[in-house]
């Protein structure tokens, strides 16, 4: 693999910090003030009461919660994957890890805010908290709700770690090459960093722990948010597969959500030396068996209900497959299968304009998922006299299209402060005798495998 | 600031605050005194009386404190009173038996609806638009007594005509003396779904000019024609709770029920049998039913008596209703007429019920009477298990109620005969009478019209004068009941709490105005309450009682047996001038059939005929059938929809001879496919701010067809075409999302292709 | 320690919709109306359920009242997060608007679909108000709200009774719509009394639980309608 190297490859990846442009204020001025309109709606729903969303009896999840689990999904891909292949030492993860663990991030942020935006009473959400109080009353322990408080936070400290982490020897960086208040920040940030060989072990052995703890607490996340529906006895909620099913699918589009912002960032910031299409491809790969996995999941999930044919469930089945919700449906299954398939099971395709052509189809696609799993099981549910249809409006539109503005912003600001692409993995990964590190490492063979 | 300026300015501060907060009423802390008897968190229960419609039945009223804003001798503010809470069925009751309906239900909301006439209110705009300045008492007594002086004067007998509502009591006792010591005629009693035709049919045949008291609690068997006697006919409470015993209440034995009618009402839905018919063809369905008992021996003709004798043919055996021609008419096939007539002949006690849209055509009293024989060919009449006619004191039953088509048609005229004075009290003929009759531009021509109306509806809209009087939890309250009780009842109540506004109760109104004319109309009563202290003293008391009147108020009612001579006589009437007896002719529609192919169903909605479409609560209950809140709408069979391409909620034109007007399409699978029917009661253009624009009235559509012997209003009978005008546009608010329970029949299974399969 | 239900007989009730009235009347339940109404934010805490059956001229319908079923596996309780649905001792599946956040998920929970969420402040036009129920709390926006077996009757006859030292007597507890009910068809009471109306009427033979498949273990029992005897 090759890419610029020494001073070179620092002054590039320093260069976004460095250097504010216009371009840089014209993106924050335009994700901010999306970001602004999703505050104002939110505002005014908290004013006039929640009525002015499109939700009603009995359909009483909808875009919200969609979008929580939604975001919460795309935060599988960050963290999860880099911390694979963290695991397993593949070489070209150098440049995507950083990149890949903000947004689980920033994801899992805006994921954990629309369980709060969907209350009732937001101004009374600390209730979900265990804090100790003069009546004694606690949270009940035995709600998913609760459960998910637990979740999220510990994979958002788990994962904010996970990225802080590896930062420290990057501020160093740019502690060393700038003057002034920068300085004096980053000096903060850094830590203390020196580069010893006792530094360098620490972080080491902080990162392996941390990689191996942060899977099982990402894939218990997504099984815990998958309990939110399959713990209720709702149609076509109750179901074992959930746990997994959720996880696939969270790290399906997951990848597709990485996949665009490394796209994103290579034009942006002009990073084609250091993102090459290899690694567009690696990842592709991945997107292909997670689609494969997904499909099955979809499959098992609508043949077993075929088969077992409850009333109550068919009248849900029968309302995705060719009623109300079918276009969506059929969307939705060519978003996240057909189009996978061909554009990334054909090897010609697998470029990364196709990478990225399919990794939007399958974020649309999983949107789609996670509605179409909400919202036809509450509109039909058990008692036809109280069946239902939900309609969004014009503020839960603007609330959930400004959690993407937020996304596009925080990453924005984020590529200004941090380096995107970890300057001292690269840098490792190309001095096979270790000036930065302390010991070499073999990368593992699997890490450079093609599928 | 030294200490000097503070005090200083704190002086000048707090007077300006206190100047400030006298000048707005509500922010005075003390205005008036609070009533002694409040008890503050403790409920008492207090007696009502119902006065939604005319059952009379009995309220137990909860009364708590509360702070309101009241008017007290012209004098705006806030005050703690005791305040209706709650209204309950009172649970000894005879009618009643602790049930509301759900109009009684709603009715507390009469008394604390935020459009309520507060006070005397005179007309400063043109008729009909509503505006209106406040008036005092005094001024506004004054006028009234000077233009009654003045018409009688004038004009004589004629000068003064009144128009109200159904329904017998003390209060409209009052109404009639009042105009008798005028020298006016009986007030115009009008009710859109009035019950002449009955009356009559049972003055005909039993001699009873009077609706019955069905005993559905021992029969066994029910065969309705088209009447809705769980839902708004009648004495809906009372039969709901009979039929609730006579399915439950034996054990080991269920009654069983049959509905005939076109269009599936609340009641037919309840039928373990459910019979549509042409309609205007029931009488034929009750005279097969009747024949197929005579040819079977089980009942023998001559059982009828004088009710069988009245129809033309009975002493024969009805040979021209043979099963088949009875299908050439009705529909109904001759193995089910053969059922439908053992059943009925079998399971004694049965007992027939008429009324509703089978009266409602040019043959109507055909039909009455021919349900009539029927239930005296299987001797209901009297027995338990059957009809019965309540007792009616002759006090209150004075003369009946003049025509409303008679008195338009005479105020239109003019002349001499006209009525120059005009007291409306209780009813709203501009909104339930059809537009042919114009009414209200008979109206328009009174020079002088008083309305004792609680709210501006179209017809108080057209007043000079408002007197606005009570509500019924405000003013003492009475009624008699027609039916609904075997026994003699009378219902009262003293008012439950104090009134909020500057009202006055309308008999004591009109006891007063009586007392101030120039030529005096003297009443043997001052006030209302001392009529009814007089009519509730003439009766016995009842067990355990010394007095029925103290009795009576603390109770809420008075039930026993009349003496003799208090007790209205009545003797059966001829059958018609000619006495020879009624055959059956087909039912005449206005409307050529091919031009307007579908017959058009008005029918009583939860808010009855429109009188109770101010209240929110009845706005927003889902209808029974279709769930449609807050709504009208249009039900049409599935098969007659697709034809016309119509889907539910589509917006559809429905004209008939008369004018055109849109609703809602509702789909439903209980109409006969050549009927449409609208529920009555939406559509006012006057009628607070909950009711007001708000759906269509289906009156508007009816043409001033009439029954051909009684001349009452034949509802039914008007033809219409309907054509899909648009595609749903959200006017029609529905509760409900499925119509049926299972959405695939259970043999047919699931299917790829279910759409086609339908 | 009493348990309560409720006996629902589908065999009289007539659909009459006076039940559901009576509960607006007796539990300070707001009218929304229409332009919310028919956003799908009516609440009704009772609902008459109708239900075509055939098509016409064979057709018939089916009425079935439906308030909260006060299960004894309610799923409505474990997914609150804050205890607001919670059971109280006497099998009641209690609200506590207070401690509700507006999660809405207990509503998802619910299979009869008898949780109705405010979407707005509820509000009356002066003097509506004043026929609001001292006994009953109002609501306030973002909270959910549903059939409390008029508990507040519960409680008052409860009191009542300890106050005179006397058991309460069956049928003496009356929810507002068992009382307003014209045919008699909702019958409350202690389930734990074997000789209590509504224990008598659960055994006849024709009563039957509502989505019984579910598991929630209601305390409402439906009795059936009959064909002819
Ligand atoms: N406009 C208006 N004026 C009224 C009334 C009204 O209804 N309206 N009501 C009248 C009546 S009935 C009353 S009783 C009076 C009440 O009049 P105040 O006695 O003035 O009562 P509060 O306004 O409650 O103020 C009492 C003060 O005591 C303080 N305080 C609280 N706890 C303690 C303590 O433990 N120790 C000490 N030292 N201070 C404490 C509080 O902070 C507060 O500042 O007002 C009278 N004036
Ligand atoms: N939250 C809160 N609660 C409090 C207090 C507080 O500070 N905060 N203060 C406490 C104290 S100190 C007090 S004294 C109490 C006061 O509590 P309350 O005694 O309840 O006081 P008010 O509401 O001022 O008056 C009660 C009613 O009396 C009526 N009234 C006025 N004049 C008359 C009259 O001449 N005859 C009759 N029959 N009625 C009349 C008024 O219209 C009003 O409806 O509140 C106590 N409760
Ligand atoms: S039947 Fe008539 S009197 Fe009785 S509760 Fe209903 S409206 Fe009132
Ligand atoms: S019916 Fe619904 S709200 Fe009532 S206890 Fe059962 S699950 Fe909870
Ligand atoms: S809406 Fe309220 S009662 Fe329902 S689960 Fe959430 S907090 Fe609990
Ligand atoms: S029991 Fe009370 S709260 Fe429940 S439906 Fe009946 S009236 Fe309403
Ligand atoms: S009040 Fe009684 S009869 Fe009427 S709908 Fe309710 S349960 Fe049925």
């Amino acid at each position: 693999m090759s890419h610029p190297t020494g001073n070179q490859l620092t002054a590039d990846l320093l260069r976004p910090l460095m250097q504010t442009t216009w371009r840089f204020w014209a993106l924050v001025a335009f994700f901010g003030a999306f970001v602004l309109m999703g505050l104002g709606a939110w505002a005014y729903t908290m004013v006039m009461g929640y009525g002015v969303t499109g939700i009603k009896w009995p359909v009483y999840w909808g875009f919200y919660i969609t979008s929580f689990v939604f975001w919460i999904g795309i935060s599988h891909a960050g963290t999860l994957i880099s911390a694979i292949l963290r695991l397993v030492n593949a070489g070209w993860r150098r440049p995507v890890t950083r990149c890949a663990e903000v947004i689980t991030a920033f994801a899992l942020m805006i994921g954990a805010l629309f369980p709060i935006i969907h209350l009732g009473r937001p101004w009374l959400a600390f209730w979900l908290a265990p804090y100790p109080s003069e009546r004694l009353i606690w949270p009940n322990f035995r709600s998913p709700l609760v459960w998910d408080f637990f979740a999220i936070n510990t994979y958002l400290t788990g994962s904010l770690l996970f990225l802080i982490l590896p930062m420290i020897p990057d501020f160093a960086v740019v502690r060393d090459q700038s003057t002034g208040l920068r300085h004096r920040i980053y000096k903060a940030l850094a830590l203390g960093w020196r580069g010893t060989p006792k530094q360098w072990n620490r972080l080491e052995t902080a990162m392996s722990i941390m990689a191996v703890a942060i899977v099982p607490v990402a894939v218990s996340v997504h099984t815990i948010v998958s309990f939110d529906f399959s713990m209720a006895p709702v149609p076509m909620w109750q179901s074992t597969i959930f746990g997994p099913y959720f996880v696939a699918g969270a790290i399906f589009s997951g990848i597709g959500g990485l996949i665009i912002a490394m796209a994103v960032l290579r034009k942006f910031l002009r990073l084609e030396a250091y993102l090459h299409p290899v690694h567009f491809e690696n990842l592709g790969k991945l997107m292909l068996v997670m689609a494969l996995l997904w499909g099955y999941f979809v499959f098992n999930e609508r043949l077993v209900t075929f088969y077992g044919n409850g009333p109550s469930e068919m009248a849900v089945f029968w309302r995705t497959q060719r009623e109300t919700f079918a276009p969506l449906y059929y969307t939705m299954v060519i978003c996240n299968f057909v189009l996978p398939l061909i554009i990334l099971g054909i090897k010609r395709f697998r470029t990364i304009t196709g990478c990225v052509i399919a990794s939007i189809g399958v974020v649309i696609g999983m949107w789609l998922e996670r509605f179409l799993i909400i919202v036809p099981s509450l509109g039909h549910k058990y008692l036809p006299y109280s069946f239902g249809i939900y309609r969004p409006t014009p503020i839960e539109l603007m609330v959930a299209f400004s959690t993407f503005a937020a996304m596009c912003l925080l990453y924005v600001l984020f590529a200004k402060v941090v380096p995107i692409i970890s300057i001292w993995e690269m840098k490792a990964g190309e001095h096979l005798s270790p000036r930065l590190m302390p010991e070499a490492m073999e990368e593992h063979p699997l890490g450079e495998m093609h599928l | 600031m030294d200490r000097r300026t503070f005090i200083k300015l704190t002086a000048v501060t707090g007077t300006t605050a206190t100047l400030a907060s006298c000048g707005s009423p509500e922010n005075q802390l003390i205005r008036f005194i609070p009533a002694e008897d409040i008890n503050p968190g403790i409920a008492a229960w207090k007696p009502g009386v119902c006065a939604m419609c005319s059952s009379g039945c009995g309220l137990t009223v909860r009364v708590m404190d509360a702070d309101a804003d009241v008017v007290r001798d012209g004098q705006s503010g806030v005050v703690r009173i005791n305040a209706a809470k709650k209204l309950e069925g009172a649970p000894g009751h005879p009618v009643n038996q602790g049930g509301l309906c759900v109009r009684g239900q709603a009715s507390i909301q009469v008394t604390y609806h935020p459009d309520r006439i507060t006070q005397p209110l005179k007309r400063s705009g043109n008729r009909g638009e509503g505006r209106y300045e406040a008036v005092t008492w005094d001024a506004a007594l004054t006028e009234l007594i000077g233009q009654l002086d003045r018409q009688r004067a004038a004009g004589g007998t004629s000068a003064v005509a009144a128009v109200t509502r159904s329904g017998f009591s003390q209060r409209r006792a009052v109404l009639d003396a009042f105009l008798s010591g005028l020298g006016a005629p009986t007030p115009v009693v009008y009710d859109l779904f009035g019950d002449e035709v009955l009356r009559r049919a049972n003055a005909m045949s039993f001699g009873r000019d009077q609706l019955p008291t069905i005993d559905l609690g021992n029969a066994r068997h029910v065969l309705s024609f088209g009447a809705d006697f769980l839902g708004t006919w009648n004495s809906p409470v009372a039969q709901s709770a009979a039929y609730g015993r006579m399915r439950q209440g034996r054990p080991g034995m269920r009654g069983s029920f049959v509905q005939v009618e076109a269009r599936m009402s609340q009641t037919g839905a309840n039928a373990d049998e459910w019979v549509p018919v042409s309609p205007g063809t029931e009488g034929v369905l009750a005279m097969g039913i009747a024949r197929a008992i005579m040819t079977a021996n089980l009942k023998p003709a001559a059982a009828a008596g004088r009710a069988g004798a009245l129809i033309d043919g009975w002493s024969t055996g009805l040979a021209s209703y043979t099963p088949e021609e009875v299908q050439k008419v009705t529909g109904v096939a001759p193995a089910r007429l053969e059922r439908l007539a053992r059943q009925f002949a079998e399971s004694a006690p049965s007992v027939a019920i008429v009324s509703g849209p089978p009266l409602a055509h040019t043959n109507g009293l055909f039909t009455a009477l021919a349900v009539n024989a029927l239930n005296a060919l299987v001797g209901t009449v009297g027995q338990p298990g059957g009809l019965h006619f309540t007792p009616q004191p002759s006090a209150v039953r004075a003369g009946a109620g003049g025509s409303l088509k008679a008195l338009a048609d005479q105020l239109l005229a003019g002349g001499a005969g006209a009525a120059q004075v005009l007291l409306v009290d209780g009813a709203n003929p501009v909104f339930t009478a059809p537009r042919a009759w114009k009414v209200r531009e008979a109206f328009e021509k009174v020079p002088f019209i008083v309305s004792f109306g609680s709210f501006i509806d179209e017809t108080t809209a057209m007043a000079d004068l408002i007197l606005p009087d009570h509500t019924f939890l405000e003013a003492w309250v009475d009624a008699v009941p027609e039916s609904g009780s075997i026994q003699a009842t009378a219902s009262v109540a003293p008012p439950v709490m104090r009134p909020l506004y500057d009202t006055r109760s309308t008999p004591d109104v009109l006891l007063d105005v009586g007392r101030r004319l120039a030529a005096p109309v003297t009443l043997p009563w001052q006030t209302y309450d001392a009529a009814l202290a007089a009519s509730f003293g003439a009766l016995p008391a009842p067990e355990g009682a010394t007095d029925a009147w103290a009795d009576a108020q603390a109770k809420g009612v008075w039930v026993g047996t009349l003496p003799a001579a208090a007790t209205a006589a009545q003797a059966p009437v001829a059958s018609d001038r000619s006495g020879a007896a009624v055959s059956y002719a087909a039912a005449q529609f206005d409307g050529d059939a091919t031009q307007f192919p579908m017959h058009f169903l008005p029918y009583p909605s939860v808010f009855y005929d429109g009188s109770a479409a101010h209240l929110p609560w009845l706005q927003e209950m889902p209808d029974p059938l279709t769930s449609a809140m807050w709504s009208s709408w249009v039900e049409i069979n599935p098969e007659t929809a697709a034809r016309l391409a119509i889907g539910e909620g589509d917006v559809v034109t429905i004209t008939s001879s008369q004018g055109t007007l849109q609703a809602a399409a509702v789909v439903s699978p209980g109409i006969a496919p050549n009927v449409v029917a609208m529920p009555v009661g939406q559509g006012h253009t006057m009628f607070t701010r909950y009711a007001s624009g708000r759906g269509q009235n289906p009156v508007e559509l009816l043409a001033p067809v009439t029954e051909a012997a009684t001349g009452a209003l034949a509802w039914a009978a008007t033809r219409v075409s309907i054509a899909k005008a648009g595609p749903p546009d959200g006017r029609l608010v529905l509760f409900a999302g499925g119509m049926r329970e299972h959405e695939e029949e259970p043999d047919r299974g699931y299917s790829w292709s279910r759409r086609e399969t339908n | 320690m009493a348990k309560w239900g409720m006996a629902v007989d589908l065999d009289t009730c007539t659909g009459c919709g006076a039940c559901v009235t009576a509960c607006h009347a007796e539990n300070n339940i707001s009218t929304v109306g229409p332009e919310q109404a028919s956003r799908g934010r009516a609440k009704h805490w009772l609902r008459v359920e109708r239900y075509w059956v055939g098509e016409f001229p064979d057709v018939q319908l089916k009425f079935r009242p439906v308030m909260c079923q006060q299960c004894d596996a309610a799923p409505c309780e474990p997914v609150c997060p804050t205890y607001a649905s919670h059971h109280t001792d006497e099998g009641l599946n209690a609200q506590v608007y207070n401690r509700c956040i507006g999660t809405r998920y207990c509503a998802n929970a619910c299979p009869y679909n008898t949780r109705f969420f405010d979407f707005f402040n509820p509000s009356w036009d002066k003097p509506l108000q004043l026929q609001l129920n001292p006994d009953v709390s109002l609501r306030e926006v973002g909270v959910m709200e549903k059939c409390t077996f008029c508990v507040q009757r519960i409680k008052a006859t409860q009191v009542q009774a300890a106050v005179e030292t006397r058991p309460i007597k069956d049928g003496e507890i009356q929810p507002a719509c068992a009382q307003s009910c014209p045919s008699k068809a909702l019958v409350f009471g202690d389930l734990s009394d074997p000789e209590s109306h509504v224990s008598r009427l659960a055994r006849s033979g024709r009563g039957s639980k509502l989505l019984e498949d579910v598991g929630t273990f209601p305390n409402v029992n439906y009795l059936n309608r009959q064909a002819e005897v």
